[in-house]
């Protein structure tokens, strides 16, 4: 057993900021590098506007911020990359997880969702069940 | 996780149990926590079929001393040799035990194995790892 590769995914939410503080502490006790993905929900963008570039520059942008924030919340000596992608943040994240050797996925129990009251939210339930590595989640 | 913190595995005899136990075992390793195995039985010493006092038949009941060795027995054959596990046993609803104990002994971390159940199963009775993701105060790791 052993733990090399952390996906934590991020949102910008109190939920995703524990998460990547815990994912620190255990990339540093397991030498483990970490991998900050942030998914632009598009299919919901969609809804409302037809996709101009000057959307899809600021969601950029968005996303962008929040994995600085990450990346710079790591200390040196711990290997660490991000990545955005765009879709289905559920679906990315599984397909993400797949395709990049995860050991293990990091994330909080709520991101931005807006129903209040729920214990676990719909990205991070989707995840715990569907996942074929190990899921923490941070409470 | 805080230092000095422990890790709890709560542990059913299936597989992916066996794989929480490893997986609880290596972050204990890593970080220096003490790690905790914890069964959970539906009966108690009152319904134990080797005991002459019990109320239940056998049939229904069954051994729960029995079960309770050879289901800690298996996980600590995961534990690392030169580590040490601490075993626990309560009787009860699993997911309820599971976040008393976690809640009683300031454990850090549950690490507890999921995906056990098929569809029909899951439907019928829910998944304990499930509840206890969704009720606990502390972290989960959900090992698959």
């Amino acid at each position: 057993m052993e733990i090399k590769n952390i996906l934590v995914p991020v949102d910008g939410s109190e939920g995703s900021d524990r998460a990547v503080a815990e994912a620190i502490a255990l990339a540093e006790a397991c030498d483990a590098k970490l991998n900050f993905l942030y998914v632009a929900n598009i299919n919901q963008l969609a809804i409302n506007a037809c996709l101009s570039d000057a959307i899809l520059e600021a969601v950029n942008k968005a996303g962008n911020v929040i994995l600085d924030r990450s990346m710079e919340m790591v200390p040196s000596g711990i290997d660490k990359e991000a990545f955005s992608e765009t879709g289905s943040p559920a679906v990315v994240i599984l397909d993400f997880a797949d395709n990049h050797d995860t050991d293990l996925i990091i994330m909080g129990s709520r991101g931005l969702g807006v129903v209040k009251g729920v214990l676990l939210g719909s990205v991070s339930q989707y995840i715990v069940e569907q996942s074929k590595c190990p899921v923490l989640v941070v409470k | 996780m805080e230092e000095g913190s422990r890790i709890l595995v709560p542990v059913d005899g299936s597989d992916a149990s066996d794989r929480a136990v490893e997986m609880g075992a290596y972050l204990a390793q890593q970080a220096g926590f003490a790690l905790d195995l914890l069964f959970v039985s539906a009966f108690d010493a009152g319904t134990d079929a080797e005991d002459e006092h019990a109320w239940l038949p056998s049939w229904a009941a069954g051994s729960t001393k029995k079960k309770q060795e050879r289901v800690l027995g298996r996980a600590q054959s995961h534990v690392p040799a030169g580590m040490t596990a601490v075993c626990h046993s309560r009787s009860g609803i699993p997911a309820d035990e599971i976040l008393k104990f976690a809640e009683a002994e300031q454990t850090g971390l549950i690490v507890i194995g999921g995906g056990g159940v098929s569809p029909v199963e899951g439907f019928l009775l829910g998944s304990v790892s499930q509840d206890v993701v969704n009720r606990s105060t502390t972290t989960v790791l959900v090992v698959k």
